[in-house]
Formats: structure tokens, C-alpha cells, sequence
């Protein structure tokens, strides 16, 4: 028997179609978790979405982490790439196909992201965008109340501006006071950096130091051994003693390292013969810290007629305490200005001050040179 | 005893060179496993460059491999070099050293980040299958699975890593709870059936607004589990902030007496014949000592029982007294009540307790009442509703005290929560001492029917 079919292959086809990309339309929409989420590659005094988050969790998109003090955190977005916050820092993640965006809203964050993945992402003073023709290095710090964007080809749309971030610049924008629309006018300064030192040694180097450079790290890996204070050594992901993937906190990849310096040419440095800063002095000569608890002192700089650049570190890399802010701070100290600095004993153990590694920080200045300042240590609090 | 004896020359060089040859292989191992031991303690820092020296120099290390895949992967810099690289040095660490489940981990991750879930996925079951007990390896693979749109599959996983590990709860049920679309089986299969992770999983649903499913996980975890919990008083507590007093009332009573007949009083422990509950709540007397009277439970000085509340007074001038004792209690809005108990005094001197009046009009704010007396006031505000008659000063046996009110109606609750109160305001910036003890006992509030009437 002949049987007619009831509708045409040609349309049959477009019916197919049509309902398959509806069901996919309806499968999309019924799973909230698209295939594009995140993964806390590294998650160290983390919260996401207000909850403490350890490394491994997925991140949805529209999420929002922070990191504390002494935090660090890198979302790995798979073939979107990777988002790196730094200590002290809030920002709103958000990912769909092909693009990573969000806002910023303090601290710093570095976004790596392959060709074709296009960014955007906002802060107070405007949107820093890469449109994804190539891959993406970029680094966006809020932390001096501006926004400095550091990236070879991406944008800066500010107000009613819009400026190309070339390799080997940093750019800083911000809003004009008293205008807090987004399209009101705004300020826009090139500034030229040196190159990164963000380095991996060069294979001759390496060639030819590997056993002076293993010789090194063994001995000051052991004497760190012996130095360090055990207490301090407690997975990050608590009791299961699991491995993680924060072990390597190197100093060369660690994102303190990553994130923006101060701009040199507005450093004054003083010589012997320098009339800014004769007879001068580096002010507290002792500092007071408690176990368990955030004190506060005040960096200042006596006889020293220009601006200071001062960044604050424990002398010992094993210090149980964290120097907020987080090293290399660089803060700028007007003549006669001072500037407060915490020192974070929240993990130190009562017998800190027992412990050599506890017992110093350097204070570095641009004008008055460097100084070690002791750390004497009282009743731990409650 | 095993004697060698060598003669030959030829054999002692042979022997004394196979005797170095053997110090120095067991030498080289010493020392690389000391280096990569440093390389490897979480306390050093070393840098990328010095990492780099090292696996150059021993090669065949799977530790010192999968430290520089790390190490790639947590760089800032070029995306597609970065992500290759690490996929590489996690896969040789895996080649030398296979039967580690914790380098997979790292080998998923850097395959994710290459993006190649499946290969991650494959990864990560084949840590399980080295360590099927470790709760890290579940909870990777877990949110694995949520990334590639599994979440049926995540969720046993999920429920291995929260219950060796609690703290990721919350962050896991936040997870799920999105990923899910707020669907309760989904929190409820990870919480599993530990006491410990449904007492967090309340709390959750309570923050969700899902008040019934709340309840309802939380009245059924075992007594036992939900008295000893530090979890139980903040569930109840916020179970009235949710609005839902009553059922957090009846679910603290639950706590409190083991056998429940019927209705609840609507005053709780009103003879103070029983010892305070174990979970401290509003529901129960609160008692407070202060700098002007101490007040405690009197074992041998009860009218009805054995037991009463007696306040010592300590005679200080100007005593101010508010909420000494006090217990909160759910009403109906607009309902009229009675609230009554006994009380007897002994050597009593209060100022204003002589010239105090009658009962105050319900639902009127009475005059700052000068003498002691109990109020009834709005548990939230603290705005007070009624007062009963000053208690007369001397000394006295067992009266009663008395007065009557109309429950406010202005509500959005379930059931309006007030609070009796102890209350002595004085009238001025000085007055005399109160001194002499009074006993309280056999509280009762009754519902009298509507208000309007």
C-alpha cells in the first residue's frame, strides 16, 4: 500500500529542529548549573557567598567571594581560565560562554583567560573590557581608591572615555569627585612600569645554578624547618588532613607578588647628601603585639621633608603574624604624616614572644632607608 | 655468626669498591629524599625557579613534578601555556607514582583547567578507587559532578565529605541548594542521617525560609543529640525570629519534659517545682541576681508544692529592679487574659508599695509604677501592656496578685509572644532602701475569651 507521508521531509527536518533546540531551550533553562561553573583551585581564609569555602568548591556564576587578610583564593573556570583575588578582597564573579565578567569591589584580582574569552569587568570607577582576540593577562587593583589596570590590549571604559592598556604601561582611572554617575568624567593617567619581575628563571640560568640553587633552598628549607612555629602548620581544609593544591606559595607566583606597585617615579629616595632627609629617623622603636589579637601602630618618619614610600614585613618569613596591610604595601607617608599598620597575631600561639621568628619587622622606606624595629609581646587575648 | 674471609687482593678491591658504591647510592637517596622532603614541607617557601631546579635534577621525583604542576596552575600568566604545561607535569607525577590518589587529584584539576572534564571525572573516580574512605577525594569529585550538570550523582559523594568534615556544610548546602533549585530531598540526602549535620541542616532551611521542612528535620533528630547540641537554643531562637514562636515553644517543651500531656500551660513550671530545662529558653523562668535583690529558687517555702522563687533584697537605696525573673508566653491577639499568683513577704519596706492603687486598665500604659509589682510587657519592644498592683509592703502570708489584660492584636505572627516580668521603677533620682524578702509562687494565665466583649 502507498502511503502518503503526512508532512514533507523538508519539513519534517525543520520540525526536528525546531523541537530539539526547544527541548535543549527547556533543558538549559530546568538546570540551573549550566556547564559553565568554577572550581576554588586555591582557597585559603575564603568565603563564598558569605559561607567559608574550602578548595575544590564550585563556584556558580553571580557568586561573591572575599578573601580575609591573610587570604588568597584562584577560581579555576576551566576553558574560561582563571580569576586570582588577592588578600583583603570582595568581588562578584560572573561567567557564562565565552565571557568572564563581574565587579571588583575592593582589593585586587588578576584574570588569565585564553583566546576568545572576552572580560568585563567593573569596579567603582569603571569597566576594564578585553575583547578576547587574544589571551588575557590582566590585572586590576582598587586597593589605593582608584582603579590601575595592568594588561597588554584591554580597555578602560571611564565615564566617557575609553583607553587601550598597552603591555609594559599601568593605567589609572577614576571618577572626578562630586560625579558619581558612571557617565560623568573622569580621570585617566598612563603610567610606564618596569618590566615584571614575576619571573621564572631562564633555562641557562637554570642550567647552570641548578645545584647552587637546590644547595640553597635545602638549607634554608631546613633551617626554616627547624625555625618555624609547628602551630602554624594546619591543613586548609581542617581535619581531613587532605592534600591541597596550595602547597606551592611561592614568592614568585604568590599573587602579593602579582599585584601592582606603587608607581616609581613618584618615589623620592634620599642619599647620604640627600637635604630631604638628613638626621632622619624611622619612628616606633618598639612595637607592641598580643597572642590572639589585632594591635595597631603607627609607622612615622621623623626629619624627612619628602613623601616616604614605607612597606612593613616580619623579619622572619616564618612569623607567626601577618602585617596589615599585606607586604608590599607602599604606602605613601607625607612629611610629618604617619601611617597605622596592624599587626595580626590571630594564629600566634601564646608563647610567641618565646619564639625568635616572632621577635622583629622591617620597616622599609623609600627616603629614610630600612629598619628593623623589635617586637615585644604581651598576654595573649581572650 | 657470618665470617667472610677475603684474601685475594683482587676480591677486597672488588669488595671495597662495591662497599662505596653502595654508600654512595645510599647517599644519593638520602639526600633526595631530604631535598624533595624540604621541597615538600608546606612551611618553606621556595620559588618556581628553584622548584624548576630541582625536578631538573631529579627528574623521576612525582613529588617534585606535581609541585610544579601546581605551581603552573596557580600562576598568573599566559592561560592556554600555563594550563598545558600543568596537565603535563600532574600527568607524568601519576606515571611515576600511580598508586597515589593524591596526585590525580592534582591531575583532574589541571585537566579541568584544560578543560577536559571527562578526562577530570576519570581521574578523580580512579582516586577513589585508591582511597574510597577519603572524604578530600569525595569532595572533589562531588563538586565535579555538580560542574558537569550530575548533581543526582554528587550527592553521596557530597554526604561522605560534609560528614568527615562539617565545616564544608554550609557551603555545601548553599551549593546544592542553588544548583538543585531549592529542592529539600537534595539538602536532605547530603545532610544524611548523623545528628550533628541535621542540626546544621535546620538552621539552613530556617534561613531559606522554608520554616516547616525546618522543623520538621529538627523535631526529628534524636533528644538526646539536640539537648547536648550548642546548635538547639540559636535554632529556637531563630524560629521565633522566623515568626514562628509557637511551634518553636512547643518544639523547646519537647526538650524540656520528656513526656508532654496534651495542651502546653500557657505559663511554663508554674509552682517552680521543676528544675530548669537543660536548653535555655524564653519559655522558661529566667532568673538574674542583681546588685539589689538575689533571686533564687526557695526548696522549702512553696504554697501548693515544696518549691518557690524568693527575692532577697539587699537594702540598697533607689533599687531598680527589671527582669529579675521573667519568663516569655504566647497569647492570642486580641484575647483577654488573667495572669495571677501568689505572694508572700516578710519585713518588706519598698517606697510606693503603701501607696500604690488598683490594677491598671488592660491595654492602657499605666503611670510609672513606683512600687514592685510584675508587668506584662511586649517581648519585642519591651512596651508595657499591664501591671498588677504594687506588692503591699511588710510582712504578710500567701495572697494573691492579679491583674487582667487584653493581648495586643496588632500582629504578624502566628501567636503574639509577651513576657511577665519582675519591674520596680523609682520615681525619682533617689529613694529609700527596699530591704525584706518576698516568695512567689503558683503563677497562672488564663484566657478569659475575646477582648472586645
Amino acid at each position: 500500500m502507498n502511503v502518503k507521508p503526512v508532512i514533507s521531509p523538508q519539513r519534517a527536518l525543520i520540525l526536528a529542529l525546531f523541537v530539539s533546540s526547544f527541548f535543549f531551550t527547556i533543558t538549559a533553562i530546568a538546570d540551573p548549573a549550566s556547564n559553565v561553573s568554577g572550581e576554588l583551585l586555591v582557597a585559603k581564609e575564603v568565603t563564598l557567598d558569605d559561607a567559608p569555602a574550602s578548595a575544590g568548591l564550585t563556584v556558580l556564576s553571580g557568586s561573591r567571594i572575599k578573601t580575609s587578610l591573610g587570604g588568597r583564593v584562584t577560581v579555576n573556570l576551566s576553558k574560561l581560565g582563571r580569576v586570582t583575588l588577592g588578600p583583603d578582597t570582595e568581588a562578584v564573579l560572573t561567567f557564562s560562554e565565552g565571557v568572564v565578567g563581574g565587579e571588583l569591589l575592593s582589593g585586587w584580582m588578576v584574570i588569565s583567560a585564553p583566546k576568545g574569552v572576552r572580560i568585563s569587568h567593573l569596579t567603582a570607577d569603571g569597566a576594564v573590557i578585553a575583547d578576547g582576540s587574544q589571551s588575557s593577562l590582566l590585572t586590576i587593583d582598587v586597593t589605593s581608591g582608584n582603579t590601575r589596570v595592568e594588561s597588554s590590549g584591554a580597555s578602560v571604559l571611564s565615564g566617557n572615555k575609553r583607553e587601550v592598556v598597552v603591555a609594559g604601561e599601568e593605567l589609572e582611572f577614576s571618577r572626578l569627585p562630586g560625579n558619581p554617575s558612571m557617565s560623568a568624567s573622569s580621570v585617566i593617567t598612563r603610567r610606564q612600569i618596569a618590566a615584571s619581575e614575576n619571573g621564572i628563571a631562564s633555562r641557562s640560568t637554570m642550567g647552570a645554578s641548578v645545584l647552587t640553587s637546590l644547595l640553597t633552598t635545602v638549607v634554608r628549607g631546613a633551617v626554616e624547618g627547624i625555625t618555624l612555629n609547628h602551630s602554624q602548620v594546619v591543613s586548609l581544609d581542617g581535619r581531613d588532613g587532605g592534600r591541597t593544591l596550595d602547597r606551592t606559595i611561592r614568592q614568585a607566583s604568590s599573587p602579593d607578588y602579582m599585584r601592582l606597585s606603587v608607581a616609581q617615579q613618584q618615589q623620592t629616595t634620599c642619599g647620604e647628601f640627600n637635604e630631604n632627609c638628613a638626621n632622619c629617623s624611622v619612628k616606633p622603636d618598639l612595637i607592641f603585639a598580643r597572642p590572639k589579637c589585632l594591635t595597631t601602630f603607627a609607622v612615622k618618619l621623623n626629619n624627612v621633608n619628602a613623601t616616604s614610600l614605607v612597606s612593613v614585613r616580619p623579619f622572619f618569613s616564618s612569623a607567626c603574624f601577618r602585617i596589615s596591610p599585606t607586604f608590599p604595601q607602599q604606602v605613601q607617608i607625607p612629611p610629618g604624616g604617619s601611617y597605622p599598620f596592624q599587626i595580626s597575631a590571630r594564629f600566634c600561639p601564646n608563647n610567641a614572644g618565646q619564639l625568635p621568628q616572632n621577635s622583629q619587622i622591617v620597616i622599609e622606606t623609600s627616603t629614610c632607608g630600612k629598619r628593623n624595629v623589635q617586637v615585644a609581646w604581651g598576654t595573649p587575648c581572650q | 655468626m657470618i665470617r667472610f674471609n677475603v684474601t685475594s687482593p683482587l676480591a677486597q678491591v672488588m669488595f671495597a669498591l662495591f662497599v662505596a658504591a653502595l654508600c654512595v647510592a645510599l647517599g644519593r637517596l638520602v639526600t633526595a629524599q631530604f631535598v624533595i622532603g624540604v621541597f615538600n614541607d608546606p612551611r618553606t617557601t621556595v620559588t618556581k625557579s628553584e622548584l624548576q631546579a630541582a625536578a631538573a635534577y631529579y627528574p623521576d621525583s612525582s613529588v617534585l613534578q606535581s609541585l610544579l604542576a601546581e605551581s603552573e596552575m596557580t600562576e598568573a600568566a599566559d592561560h592556554e601555556g600555563t594550563s598545558a604545561r600543568a596537565g603535563l607535569l600532574a600527568a607524568r607525577a601519576v606515571a611515576l607514582s600511580p598508586w597515589r590518589y593524591d596526585l590525580r587529584l592534582i591531575l583532574a584539576a589541571a585537566q579541568e583547567l584544560g578543560g577536559d572534564r571527562a578526562a577530570a571525572e576519570e581521574s578523580l573516580r580512579e582516586a577513589i578507587r585508591l582511597a574510597p574512605n577519603n572524604a578530600e577525594v569525595h569532595w572533589r569529585l562531588a563538586n565535579l559532578l555538580v560542574r558537569e550538570n550530575k548533581l543526582g550523582a554528587s550527592l553521596d559523594h557530597f554526604r561522605a565529605a560534609v560528614t568527615a568534615n562539617p565545616t564544608r556544610l554550609l557551603s555545601t548546602f548553599n551549593l546544592v541548594w542553588d544548583v538543585s533549585g531549592g529542592r529539600f530531598e537534595a539538602v536532605d540526602v547530603v545532610a544524611g542521617a548523623k545528628p550533628e549535620t541535621r542540626l546544621r541542616l535546620a538552621p539552613f532551611l530556617l534561613g531559606r525560609e522554608r520554616l516547616e521542612e525546618a522543623a520538621q528535620v529538627f523535631s526529628r533528630i534524636d533528644r538526646q543529640a539536640r539537648l547536648r547540641s550548642t546548635e538547639t537554643a540559636n535554632f529556637l531562637n531563630a524560629l521565633i525570629s522566623a515568626g514562628k514562636a509557637e511551634q518553636s515553644r512547643r518544639l523547646w517543651a519537647e526538650l524540656a519534659k520528656e513526656k508532654l500531656d496534651g495542651a502546653l500551660p500557657l505559663i511554663w513550671n508554674r509552682g517552680f517545682e521543676e528544675n530548669p530545662a537543660r536548653v535555655p529558653s524564653g519559655f522558661d523562668w529566667q532568673l538574674t541576681s542583681s546588685k539589689y535583690a538575689a533571686v533564687a529558687i526557695d526548696p522549702g517555702s512553696g504554697r501548693g508544692g515544696s518549691r518557690s522563687l524568693r527575692m532577697d533584697f539587699a537594702g540598697i537605696d533607689t533599687t531598680t529592679l527589671d527582669g529579675e525573673f521573667k519568663q516569655s508566653v504566647l497569647v492570642r491577639p486580641g484575647a483577654r487574659y488573667r495572669l495571677e499568683c501568689f505572694v508572700k513577704t516578710r519585713d518588706l519596706i519598698s517606697p510606693g508599695a503603701s501607696v500604690a492603687t488598683s490594677a491598671a486598665v488592660a491595654g492602657a500604659t499605666p503611670a510609672i509604677p513606683e512600687g514592685l509589682r510584675l508587668v506584662v510587657v511586649n517581648s519585642a519592644s519591651y512596651s508595657m501592656i499591664a501591671t498588677t498592683p504594687p506588692i503591699n509592703a511588710g510582712t504578710s502570708e500567701w495572697r494573691s496578685l492579679s491583674v487582667d489584660f487584653v493581648a495586643p492584636s496588632d500582629v504578624k505572627t502566628d501567636a503574639k509572644m509577651l513576657e511577665v516580668r519582675i519591674r520596680r521603677q523609682p520615681r525619682f533620682s533617689y529613694d529609700e532602701p527596699t530591704s525584706g524578702v518576698i516568695w512567689f509562687d503558683d503563677f497562672s494565665l488564663s484566657e478569659l475569651g475575646d477582648g472586645r466583649k
